[in-house]
């Protein structure tokens, strides 16, 4: 894995305008993507993950703050001002594979939208056939279902046929919204090794964002766990595991529900899951976990964090580390 | 004590009758609930366990499907004719996956819970429903009870939704609950109290439970006796936690291997395959197709639940399992 | 080679063809959309052929047979005759023709001009064409049809086009609304999300991914308004505007013959009960595509 960078994320804050006042989506962010990695984002409902990978893919641009790709391009704004280009290097797949293709469409017609849009010349029947099947290919579904609906197919299968579309437009970067979490296990785990298998190959990298940190731990180079709009921790990924610091991020892991005894021993035993997530529209002043958090302190209340490295890569941000 | 069952099925068959002709999804199955048992029932999607559930709870829709079985006997009533499913119907508690849509959104709380009082114990002054209804709220640990019993769903967290949802369940006075993948659509932190608080209850009132989910983790945590269900069959049923540690049945071992583990060991490739179709099953093992040990003994005859050796309660539905008695 | 293709085109079944095939499985589960079906395929066949079908073709216009007036119905006039001693039946049948081919009329105008102003107002979203769009469909909805329409035909002229141009410019709001709509739901579809990301045109989205999802609610809409409009174009026969006497239409038998309740009960109640036939036919039959043209999860 060389050091170089694909995806900087700088300062970046999102506000919301409701009706109920300003959302504040997240806020401080800061992480690098390097080139080949597969990068984990995980966190709870509310805490902003996704708001951050859509930014990335540019379906609305930050309030503040800046991404940046590869060699420095600016990409802090949203799609309607991105070039052709950037679209084509930055895919992405979503949650919900029913979703994401259209009912009334083949896969074969599916799948034509990127390849012809993404082609530098206007492709021939023939041609469009080769790479429709060349495309099938890659995520091993067989070349048949380019004539089926998506509603004659399974739940995985459908998200391979995303995948594939995504891959077919030849990205160097790939942001994954929970592309398993909607899925069996078993089903998972083939499309999760696939995803990896198919980084390896091409040498693209990925914005893995979930809840799950079992999937993480077994996927992800590095991973920054975040909580209501922040990024708490930010680690590589085996020493995450070791180590966690941050009280939410021990909370998070000793709220797994595991299968097997070995797991149980990983899991930090003196903490234990309590307190609801706060609505993001109403966050708790200074850090927001401290009315949940078993350490917490007066200072808490008062100040907000500040990310600091623990040890070297390691991150955290919580005024008792 | 001993041998009182809260749940006596035998020899249950469920299809469903659609355009393509008769899906079979459950061709035979029995399943024994003891009392103050907590049992799960795991499996993936489509392998019939919410089937078996609402069959249990009597709330299957019929037509499209078509039950048949030769006993049905939840907590002693017998499922026969209206009055006998209404009876069974009374008699559970079930817990939806979804609390956002169990519960009625234009209606408070407060008259939502009374509601289930008022039909379960009728003629009662105003102020023991009230004090009632708080008590309840507080078995599950819900902060401001007051205040909840006072908002609409809209106005509480999914967590606070499902709390409310598995105290009006124990408001009932029954002793077997049917919960359907509670935690599924709860977040992590969220999920372990909910578990928790479940476990707890269950426990403490020394009710039956029966926990349907896929997730393995959740049901290896509370429950003490596991089903483990594919295509509408039981194909593994023993102990939880060691059938957690050494399964016998192949599809047990792959589904357990492709679960992602904390030890980041990496992830078995998963299970080849899909499940067969309802509208044409297999004439012998329904898993052979996707069986790593299939033989053609497999594909002629179906294998049956078979005790595993030295393993009191331990069955497994496989003709190569390991350690299984031979007759 | 070419063999080798040709037999894997004809071996391969036509997911088409299944999911028609599928969608009459749907559809013939519910005896009420077949019966629905069955209605309105038996009224366009009596409306095109009803000069033939007719036992008295020439009551549609002006004859007058002294002898026969007012007969109650019976095995010479099923429908009974009326004052001049035409055929009631008869002026049904044709009088239906033209009832069904003012409502085609309606909708052949009404829905591509509606459902192009609603696709206009969904891509030109926030923008001031869509605000002038909406605000013209909500103003032209706050007046009732029948009003409106008859506004209209009487500032040109009650011959039958203008009523269906009036009635057109009263019905083509909602084809607006239901459009605008579907379009800004299925916005928030991932699959729709995708495409706006990649980069394809607007326009592109919405002809080639959204109209095919918008078009099974439009047709049943269709199907359902047909009813309504054959009512509504009644209405207006009925105080003499759109088809004149002496050729028949419904509303315009209904409102003559009511001089003469109760009396002489069939001039009004047997064209009422064709209209109420038809009505209900459009309305199963839009009911059952409803249930058909939805799209499922397997």
């Amino acid at each position: 894995m060389s050091g170089e960078s694909m995806i900087t994320v700088k300062d970046l804050r999102k506000v919301f305008k409701t009706k109920f006042g300003d959302l504040v989506a997240v806020d401080n962010i800061n992480f690098e993507i390097r080139r080949g990695e597969i990068f984990g984002l995980v966190g709870e409902s509310g805490s902003g993950k996704s708001t951050i990978g859509s930014m990335i893919v540019g379906t609305y641009p930050p309030t503040s703050g800046s991404i940046t790709f590869q060699d420095g391009r600016d990409i802090s704004k949203s799609y309607k001002f991105r070039s052709q280009e950037l679209k084509r290097e930055i895919q992405l797949v979503f949650q919900d594979p029913g979703g994401s293709l259209n009912p009334r469409k083949t896969i074969r017609q599916i799948l034509s939208v990127p390849l012809q849009l993404f082609s530098d010349k206007h492709l021939s029947k023939s041609e469009l056939d080769e790479r429709l099947e060349k495309a099938l290919l890659k995520v091993d579904l067989p070349t048949e279902y380019l004539d089926k609906y998506p509603r004659a197919i399974g739940g995985g299968e459908k998200q391979l046929v995303c995948i594939a579309r995504a891959l077919a437009a030849d990205p160097s970067f790939i942001v994954l919204d929970e592309p398993t979490s909607a899925l069996d296990v078993s089903i998972q785990a083939k499309i999760t090794n696939k995803l990896i298998e198919l980084q390896k190959e091409n040498g693209i990298s990925y914005l893995f964002i979930t809840h799950n940190l079992c999937l993480v731990r077994n996927m992800c180079h590095r991973l920054a766990i975040m909580y209501l709009g922040n990024i708490c921790e930010f680690a590589e990924t085996a020493e995450f595991f070791e180590r966690p610091l941050h009280p939410y991020t021990q909370m998070l892991l000793a709220s797994i529900p595991v299968v097997s005894d070995e797991e149980e021993k990983l899991k930090p035993q003196k903490i234990h899951s309590v307190g609801e997530i706060p609505s993001p529209l109403n966050k708790p002043s200074g850090c927001s976990f401290h009315p949940r958090c078993p350490y917490k302190m007066d200072i808490c209340a008062e100040k907000v964090p500040e990310m600091r490295e623990i040890t070297p890569g390691h991150f955290a941000c919580c005024h008792m580390l | 004590m001993e041998d009182k069952y809260v749940l006596k099925l035998n020899n249950l068959s469920v299809s469903y009758k659609v355009y393509e002709g008769l899906l079979k999804v459950i061709p035979g199955l029995d399943m024994t609930v003891m009392a103050g048992q907590r049992v799960g029932l795991i499996g993936e999607a489509g392998c019939g366990k919410t089937t078996v559930l609402k069959t249990v709870a009597s709330i299957l829709q019929c037509p499209p499907a078509v039950i048949k079985y030769d006993a049905l006997e939840v907590c002693g009533k017998k499922a026969e004719g209206k009055a006998g499913v209404r009876n069974v119907r009374k008699t559970v508690s079930m817990i939806f996956q979804d609390p956002s849509t169990s519960l009625n959104p234009t209606l408070k709380i407060s008259t939502q819970m009374s509601d289930i009082l008022k039909s379960q114990f009728p003629g009662q002054k105003r102020e023991d429903y009230q004090r009632r209804m708080l008590e309840s709220l507080q078995a599950v640990a819900m902060p401001a009870p007051e205040r909840v019993l006072d908002s609409y769903p809209v106005q509480l967290s999914g967590g606070m939704r499902q709390r409310v949802c598995i105290a009006m369940s124990l408001m009932k006075d029954s002793e077997f609950i049917l919960a359907d993948e509670p935690t599924t659509a709860l977040d992590v932190t969220i999920e372990e109290q909910i578990l928790d608080l479940l476990d707890r209850l269950v426990r403490e009132k020394n009710k039956s439970l029966i926990l349907v989910s896929h997730a393995l983790g959740a049901v290896r945590k509370i429950t003490e006796r596991l089903f483990v269900m594919y295509a509408g069959n039981i194909v593994e049923t023993g102990p939880t936690r060691e059938l957690f540690a050494s399964p016998r049945h192949p599809y047990t071992i792959g589904l357990l291997a492709a679960t992602p583990k904390l030890t980041g060991e990496g992830i078995a490739d998963g299970i080849e395959g899909d499940i067969p179709s309802y509208l044409h099953p297999p004439q012998g093992c329904r898993f052979a197709d996707r069986c790593p040990r299939k033989t053609d003994l497999c594909l002629e005859k179906a294998p049956v639940l078979e005790p595993v050796e030295e393993k009191p309660g331990w069955y497994v539905a496989c003709h190569h399992a390991e350690g299984k008695v031979r007759p | 080679m070419v063999n080798t293709v040709n037999i894997q085109t004809v071996k391969k079944v036509n997911p088409r063809a299944e999911a028609m095939k599928k969608a009459w499985y749907k559809f013939s589960r519910n005896p009420l959309s077949v019966l629905g079906l069955v209605v309105v395929v038996g009224v366009i066949f009596v409306a095109v052929f009803a000069t033939v079908l007719a036992p008295h073709p020439e009551d549609a216009g002006l004859s007058i047979h002294m002898t026969e007036t007012f007969q109650a119905p019976g095995l010479a006039h099923l429908a009974g005759t009326d004052e001049y001693g035409r055929d009631v039946f008869s002026r049904i049948l044709i009088g239906l023709r033209y009832s069904l081919a003012i409502g085609l009329l309606v909708l052949a105008i009404s829905v591509p001009f509606g459902v192009l102003m609603g696709l206009l107002a969904g891509y030109y979203k926030g923008r001031l064409i869509e605000a002038i769009i909406m605000r013209f469909t909500e103003l032209f909805m706050s007046i009732p049809p029948l009003i409106l329409a008859m506004v209209i035909c009487t500032m040109f002229s009650s011959k039958y086009i203008f009523a269906a141009i009036g009635i057109a410019v009263a019905w083509w709001p909602w084809y607006t609304r239901i459009t605008y709509n579907l379009v800004t739901s299925l916005s928030n579809e991932l699959y729709i999300v995708y495409t706006q990301l990649s980069g394809v045109k607007m326009m592109k989205i919405i002809i080639q991914e959204m109209l095919p999802n918008i078009m099974s609610p439009i047709l049943t809409k269709m199907s359902l308004d047909m009813g309504s409009i054959i009512i509504t174009a009644s209405s207006m026969s009925f105080v003499g505007l759109g088809v004149q006497p002496p050729t028949p239409s419904l509303g315009e038998m209904i409102s003559s013959g009511i001089k003469y309740l109760p009396n002489i009960w069939w001039l009004t109640i047997m064209p009422a009960l064709m209209v109420v036939l038809v009505v209900l036919g459009f309305n199963l039959l839009g009911d059952g595509l409803s249930d058909v043209l939805s799209v499922e999860e397997k």
